[in-house]
C-alpha cells in the first residue's frame, strides 16, 4: 500500500516537474530538413549507382561465362583431327544428318595435296572429288573413306549433300591437321 | 513548424512509403521539433542532438518502406533515436554524458517563472543514467503509456514499471538534495550576514 502511495506521489511530482519541459518550445535547427533530404538523396543515388554496378557486373559475368563456354565448345568442335603425312587415314562420314536432310547424293571434295587411297582402286588417287548416290539403306550409318596427304598442314575436306534434283542442301567441312613423322 | 494530426501523419507516412519526396519533407517538417527536443533532453548537448536527429531521419526515412504500422511512425522514430544514442555511448565508451542544464533555453524561457524548475529538472536529469533518463523522457515528457515506452525501450512492461519507479525516485532525490543544499547555503549566508 505504502509502495503504491509512494509510486503515485513520485509519479505526480515527476509529471509536474516535466510539465515545464513539455511546455518548453525548442525548435529544430534551421536547414535540418534540407540537410536530411540532401543526404538522403545522395545516399539513394549511391545505392542506385551501386545497384546498377552490381547488375552490370552480374550481367558481365554471365556474358563472359557464356562467351567463354561457347568459345571453349567451338574450339573443341573445331579442333582438327591429327594425322601423319603419307600415311593412309580412315575417315568416317556420318550420314545421320544426310538422312534428316533427305539427301540423295553426296560429294566429297579434297583439298590440294590430299588424295583418296585404295589398294584395289588405285585410280581413285587421281580424283579430286568423289560423288556418290546415297542409298536409303545407308540411313543413319557411316560412309568410310580412306585419304592420304602428301604435304603437312591444315587441310579442309568439304562434304556436300544434294537433293533429288541435284540441288545443294547442305555443306560441311572436316579439318585435319597433317603432321610429318610419327605421331606417337 | 507545420502541425498535422495523427491521421494526416499516417497518410503522409503511407505516401512517403510510396516514394513521395514531398511526403518525406513533410514528415521531417512536422516531427523535427519533437525529435530534436527529445534528443536534446536525452543527450543534453546541442551538436550531438543535431547529429542524432540527422542520423535518425536518414536511417528511418531510408527504411520507411519497412514500417508495417504507419501509425507507429513516431515511436519508431524515437526508438531509432534511442538506438543511435546508445550506439554513440557504446562507441565513445561513456555511460552518461554531462548534460548542459542551460541547453537551448530561449530568452523567453529564461525570464519565465518555469525557468528555475526547468533548470532544476535538467540538472537532475544530467545526473541520471542514460537508461533512467530515457525512461523518464518517454513516459513523463512524451506521455507514452508504460506498454508503449516498454516497446520503445525493448523491455517488458513489468521491467518498465520497475525502471520508471526507480528513475523517478532517483530524479526526485537529486532535486531534493539540490534544494536542501541551496537552502542550507542560503541559511548560512543569512546567518553570516546577521
Amino acid at each position: 500500500m505504502n509502495h503504491e502511495a509512494d509510486d503515485k506521489k513520485a509519479q505526480d511530482r515527476s509529471r509536474a516537474l516535466f510539465a515545464a519541459a513539455r511546455e518548453e518550445r525548442i525548435e529544430a535547427p534551421l536547414y535540418l530538413q534540407t540537410r536530411v533530404l540532401a543526404r538522403l538523396k545522395t545516399q539513394q543515388d549511391q545505392t542506385r549507382r551501386l545497384l546498377r554496378w552490381r547488375m552490370f557486373s552480374l550481367a558481365l559475368m554471365i556474358f563472359l561465362s557464356l562467351a567463354s563456354g561457347l568459345f571453349l565448345k567451338s574450339r573443341q568442335e573445331n579442333a582438327p583431327f591429327v594425322a601423319t603425312v603419307d600415311r593412309p587415314m580412315a575417315v568416317k562420314i556420318e550420314l545421320a544428318s544426310a538422312t534428316d536432310l533427305k539427301a540423295t547424293g553426296i560429294e566429297i571434295m579434297l583439298p590440294e595435296g590430299v588424295s583418296f587411297y585404295s589398294e584395289t582402286h588405285t585410280s581413285l588417287a587421281e580424283e579430286r572429288s568423289l560423288q556418290l548416290t546415297l542409298d536409303p539403306s545407308f540411313a543413319g550409318g557411316t560412309l568410310p573413306i580412306v585419304i592420304r596427304s602428301q604435304s603437312h598442314g591444315l587441310k579442309e575436306i568439304k562434304i556436300r549433300f544434294y537433293g533429288s534434283e541435284h540441288e545443294l542442301i547442305s555443306e560441311k567441312s572436316l579439318t585435319i591437321q597433317f603432321k610429318k613423322g610419327d605421331l606417337s | 513548424m507545420k502541425v498535422i494530426d495523427s491521421k494526416e501523419l499516417t497518410q503522409t507516412v503511407l505516401a512517403a512509403q510510396k516514394g513521395d519526396v514531398k511526403a518525406l519533407a513533410l514528415l521531417i517538417e512536422t516531427t523535427q521539433d519533437r525529435l530534436y527536443k527529445f534528443c536534446l533532453y536525452l543527450c543534453g548537448q546541442r551538436p550531438l542532438a543535431q547529429d542524432l536527429c540527422q542520423d535518425t531521419y536518414i536511417k528511418v526515412l531510408e527504411h520507411i518502406h519497412k514500417l508495417k504500422k504507419p501509425e507507429g511512425f513516431m515511436p519508431w522514430l524515437l526508438t531509432s533515436a534511442k538506438n543511435h544514442y546508445f550506439d554513440y555511448l557504446r562507441s565513445s565508451a561513456q555511460k552518461t554524458l554531462p548534460l548542459d542544464p542551460d541547453f537551448d533555453l530561449s530568452d523567453e524561457a529564461r525570464s519565465s517563472e518555469q525557468t528555475e524548475q526547468l533548470l532544476e529538472l535538467k540538472k537532475a536529469l544530467g545526473q541520471l543514467s542514460a537508461e533512467d533518463r530515457l525512461t523518464l523522457l518517454l513516459v513523463d515528457l512524451e506521455g507514452y503509456s508504460y506498454q508503449e515506452a516498454a516497446e520503445i525501450q525493448g523491455v517488458s512492461e513489468n521491467a518498465m514499471r520497475s525502471r520508471i519507479f526507480r528513475a523517478r525516485q532517483q530524479l526526485l532525490k537529486k532535486i531534493d538534495d539540490e534544494r536542501n543544499e541551496t537552502q542550507g547555503s542560503t541559511v548560512s549566508q543569512v546567518r553570516s550576514l546577521v
